[in-house]
């Protein structure tokens, strides 16, 4: 305790490292207060189009008599949302990239789900930032700066020598200045963490207890890494280069060259597709023969077939039926692009076992619900909310139901249903990596401590050798020996 | 003096393991970035070219057609890719290249180019630019950390200064040097480049940009060559030079970029797009509803027509009155349309207002900005493909309402079609991308760079350092 203390005393008199603190706290002050903002943001959009839903249905409702559900389903969008989590707010992960605020209505429904987000094209350029990027990309450099020259810096003030003399062995030296410099990121992560748990009301439950242990174990990973790399007692050039270049590997060449290997036009293609071939579904059938659609349609969904025949002036039947169809002829290509999707997230995952940076990330956009795989599964429930206003709608338009006012009651509403996703798999990966980062920092210091062994015995031999005969005997073990032991 | 200082500091880099490793590197690293993106953009562009002539094909070939039946079968457009795309991608690969038009509606577009998945790319988008901006200043930095401070270090500055070489002359020897491996750079990969470019036929236009680029990468080499001798210059050691020179790339390159959006986004919040289309509809019925017999504006439009035609009813007109209520329709809806986008648009001002403010603490973030302008992939092509693509649609559908109004008749109006050939007369869209002339504008970022060009040659080329050594 006593020498934790003396050395951290040694960290807090370090300029340098006062001046990265700053920078830090600084970046994850910003972060979580802009992801705070955000999620503010994004609660009173959902509420801004909540209250126009209401008015439209008080404004239906105020309608005397019957209504027609034909323009009741034409018109009257029923609004959804992702409902962010709070999590959300300080991991945004795809958030901006998607929309996750779709109204929708009962026209084809694969006509509405793909609309694009507003934005800002020009701040993906600069890119984004948020309390994930902090921890992603610029723990890393904190650590490594801090770190990495732990024994280079001692070489270079002459007092190396000295301390290796005073030192059970360099691990151990080494050991007890980065347990500092951890503690003290620790203890500033968590700090910052529950700042932003008491600003976003994020409860303290399992997921926050994983995210803590993500980011101990993240920590444990680039501190092993420094470690790796000071142990190996090279200069403090060497060493700052080194781990730059294993930083730049996992945040930046790993992430790029498994974006690289996946770059093709088969998304655009099928985006394309979706879009024409539902637009000559909906649009040809006006010219084709009403009955014959109108019978295949049935055929598909024989729940309405005892509905009565098609009358020869428009019928919204007919007309629903048909967009219906329209959504069935692009189906498949949805189901592509769904594919699509899936695989960029497992191949992601994949390329994760070796990029810790990739591996955080989907962990972190896993919990905050943030990620493609999220927006997949956002989609797909309002799919369902969609088949729901189907089967509201269907029975007023295929059995003349009537559609009174009061009917608007029971329309369907969207309640999102937060996604749980495998973060905990994040916990694995890191901890494989972390545990070959460990094995290869012991086997250098195993390698280093025989290499010195080794050294010292060709010392002790080359002094027994130069020495008189007669001072020979017996060999005597020499102070830089003992030292080096 | 400069000559010799410069050349013997390329003999020395030339001696150095390190750069004969990084350079080559780059080098390879940069021919398969762009060459990946130069097949991806190829492929997209065929791809693109294949939709556009089945769209063409499809419109031709719809058969006889009431007019709003076409307004609503509509159109695709699609926005072509920039040809040097494959440099600096800028925002295409997070926007919509393809938008579905039709009456009654502005659609939005989520079809990108392909797959992102930007979470995993947050510290840079692989491509020639993130390159050359963000990757070649820390080879710099790696190559020319130790110019003076490993000098003074082993000692051989002061003998140098006693032996009376000039500090200026050292400095820019150095600094040239540095300058001309930069260049070299470059020039190999502009190189590589314009021969690219000479496989299809590039326009001046696209020369001009490219020459514009060549300078502007340039330029920016030339800060980081001037940042990177300077804090050698001014650092006592290796180590607290290198510490200086990664901490200043952290914050040029790495955190302002991303201060700035972020600031400007949280002072100047843009609404999502379900708020934006709430929004629009709240003003368009308070504009006029068409489908309502008693809307206040649909009214006393009816009555304007009837006066004009001086006739009693709908039915006596001369002209289709559905017809006449469709374009007066579509023209407030634009009116709606126009005034929110325009509001948002001056959100984008505000914001961007912001961001010139602050781009000028980061010239990474400055040239960053101005390189997707003249690589014309810059968010402002997109919004320009957008108006255009308004403009096409909106004319489109007033069209196809006067054909309504006049070419169809009142009496039984669903029931009749237009003649398929009067569709031919349509001419297909074609985005005119914004000229560099128009661009000049922004060419005042430039001049935001001539700054820290000086200060960084200032802060290094001092005579009082020199006597600090001695």
């Amino acid at each position: 305790m006593r020498q934790f203390c003396w050395d951290l005393r040694l960290l807090v008199r370090n300029r340098a490292f006062l001046i990265l603190m700053f920078i830090y706290t600084t970046a994850t002050c910003l972060a979580i207060f802009a992801g705070h903002q955000r999620h503010e943001k994004h609660i009173s959009q959902n509420a801004i189009v909540e209250a126009r839903y209401q008015d439209e249905l008080q404004k239906w409702r105020g309608s005397d008599g019957q209504l027609d559900p034909g323009y009741v389903g034409y018109y009257q969008f029923v609004p959804t949302a992702a409902t962010p989590s709070p999590w959300a707010a300080l991991f945004s992960g795809e958030q901006a990239e998607h929309n996750w605020h779709l109204r929708v209505r009962l026209l084809a429904f694969y006509g509405q789900a793909y609309a694009g987000e507003i934005q800002h094209y020009d701040h993906w350029i600069l890119g984004h930032f948020d309390l994930g990027f902090v921890w992603i990309y610029l723990l890393p450099i904190v650590i490594g700066l801090l770190s990495v020259n732990i024994i280079a810096d001692e070489k270079n003030s002459g007092r190396w020598s000295l301390l290796r003399a005073q030192t059970t062995s360099p691990g151990h030296f080494l050991v007890n200045r980065l347990r500092v410099i951890f503690a003290v990121l620790l203890l500033l992560n968590t700090a910052m963490l529950l700042v932003a748990t008491a600003a976003l009301r994020i409860p303290v439950d399992a997921a926050w207890g994983l995210l803590l242990s993500l980011l101990v174990i993240y920590q444990l990973f680039w501190f092993s890494i420094a470690a790796f790399i000071a142990r190996g007692e090279q200069n403090a050039t060497f060493n700052v280069l080194a781990y730059c270049c294993i930083w730049l590997a996992a945040a930046l060449a790993l992430p790029g060259v498994h974006y690289l290997s996946r770059m093709n036009s088969v998304e655009m293609d099928l985006g394309i597709a979706i879009l024409m071939e539902q637009r000559e579904q909906m649009n040809d059938s006006w010219d084709r023969d009403k009955n014959a659609d109108f019978a295949r349609f049935l055929e598909l969904n024989p729940q309405w077939r005892n509905t009565g025949s098609l009358p020869e002036a428009f019928h919204w039947k007919w007309y629903y039926a048909m967009q219906s169809m329209s959504d069935a002829a692009v189906q498949e290509y949805v189901e592509q692009l769904k594919t699509l999707r899936l695989d960029a997230y497992r191949s992601a995952n994949a390329w994760a076992w070796l990029s810790p940076a990739m591996s955080l990330q989907q962990s972190l956009t896993a919990i905050a619900g943030t990620g493609g795989l999220a927006h997949q599964d956002y989609l797909d429930q309002v799919k369902t909310l969609h088949q729901h206003l189907q089967s509201f709608f269907y029975p007023h338009y295929f059995f003349d139901e009537p559609f009174p006012a009061a009917r608007l009651a029971d329309l369907p509403v969207f309640e999102f249903q937060e996604s749980q996703f495998k973060a905990r798999e994040g916990l694995l990966q890191l901890g494989f990596i972390n545990l070959i980062v460990l094995c290869l920092f012991a086997l250098a210091t195993r390698i280093a401590t025989a290499r010195c062994r080794r050294e010292s015995r060709m010392l002790a031999r080359s002094e027994f050798a130069s020495v008189p005969l007669e001072r020979a005997s017996p060999p005597r073990r020499t102070a830089t020996a003992k030292a080096v032991e | 003096m400069v000559r010799q200082i410069l050349l013997h500091e390329l003999r020395q880099q030339a001696r150095n393991k390190i750069f004969l490793i990084l350079l080559p590197l780059t080098l390879v690293l940069a021919v398969l970035i762009a060459l990946t993106h130069w097949k991806q953009q190829q492929s997209f562009s065929q791809s693109q070219q294949k939709w556009q002539e089945k769209n063409e094909e499809l419109w031709r070939s719809q058969p006889d057609r009431h007019p709003h039946r076409v307004a609503h079968y509509g159109s695709m457009v699609f926005k072509p890719v920039s040809p040097l795309n494959f440099i600096d991608a800028g925002v295409n690969p997070f926007v919509g290249n393809a938008l579905f038009l039709e009456a009654h509606r502005q659609n939005s577009s989520s079809i990108k180019q392909f797959q992102f998945g930007a979470s995993n790319l947050a510290l840079g988008y692989p491509s020639l630019a993130t390159l050359i901006l963000a990757l070649w200043p820390l080879v710099l930095i790696t190559l020319a950390y130790s110019t003076f401070s490993g000098e003074r270090e082993r000692g051989t500055l002061k003998m140098a200064l006693a032996l009376g070489v000039p500090w200026r002359a050292m400095f820019f020897g150095k600094a040239f040097a540095y300058s001309l491996i930069s260049m070299t750079l470059l020039v190999i990969l502009f190189g590589g480049v314009a021969f690219l470019l000479l496989q299809m036929a590039a326009s001046a236009d696209l020369w001009l940009r490219f020459g514009a680029l060549f300078f502007l990468y340039s330029i920016y080499c030339g800060i980081w060559v001037a940042a990177v001798v300077s804090v050698s210059a001014i650092s006592r050691t290796n180590q607290q030079s290198l510490w200086s020179l990664l901490c200043a790339w952290l914050l040029a390159v790495v955190l302002i970029p991303r201060f700035i959006p972020t600031i400007s986004q949280t002072l100047h919040p843009l609404p999502d797009r379900a708020t934006f289309d709430v929004a629009l509809a709240t003003t368009l019925e308070k504009l006029g509803n068409s489908h309502d017999p008693d809307d206040p504006h649909f009214s006393r439009f009816r009555e304007q027509v009837l006066q004009q035609y001086n006739v009693s009813s709908v039915e006596k007109l001369p002209v289709n009155w559905r017809g006449l209520v469709m374009a007066e329709g579509e023209r407030l809806t634009s009116v709606a349309f126009h005034t929110h986008y325009n509001e948002l648009h001056r959100q984008f001002a505000r914001q961007d207002s912001l961001r010139d403010k602050l781009a000028w603490l980061s010239p990474y973030a400055l040239v960053k900005l101005l390189s997707s302008r003249l690589a014309g992939t810059a968010a402002a092509d997109f919004y320009e493909f957008e108006r255009q693509a308004e403009t096409f649609r909106y004319d489109m559908i007033q069209k196809l309402n006067r054909h309504h109004t006049h070419d169809i008749r009142f009496e039984n109006d669903r029931q009749q079609k237009l003649d398929r050939h009067a569709l031919l007369d349509f001419s297909g869209f074609e985005f005119q991308p914004v000229s560099m002339a128009n661009n000049a504008r922004s060419g005042v970022f430039v001049l935001y760079l001539i700054p820290w060009l000086a200060l960084m040659l200032y802060l290094g080329s001092r005579r009082k350092l020199a006597r600090s050594v001695i």
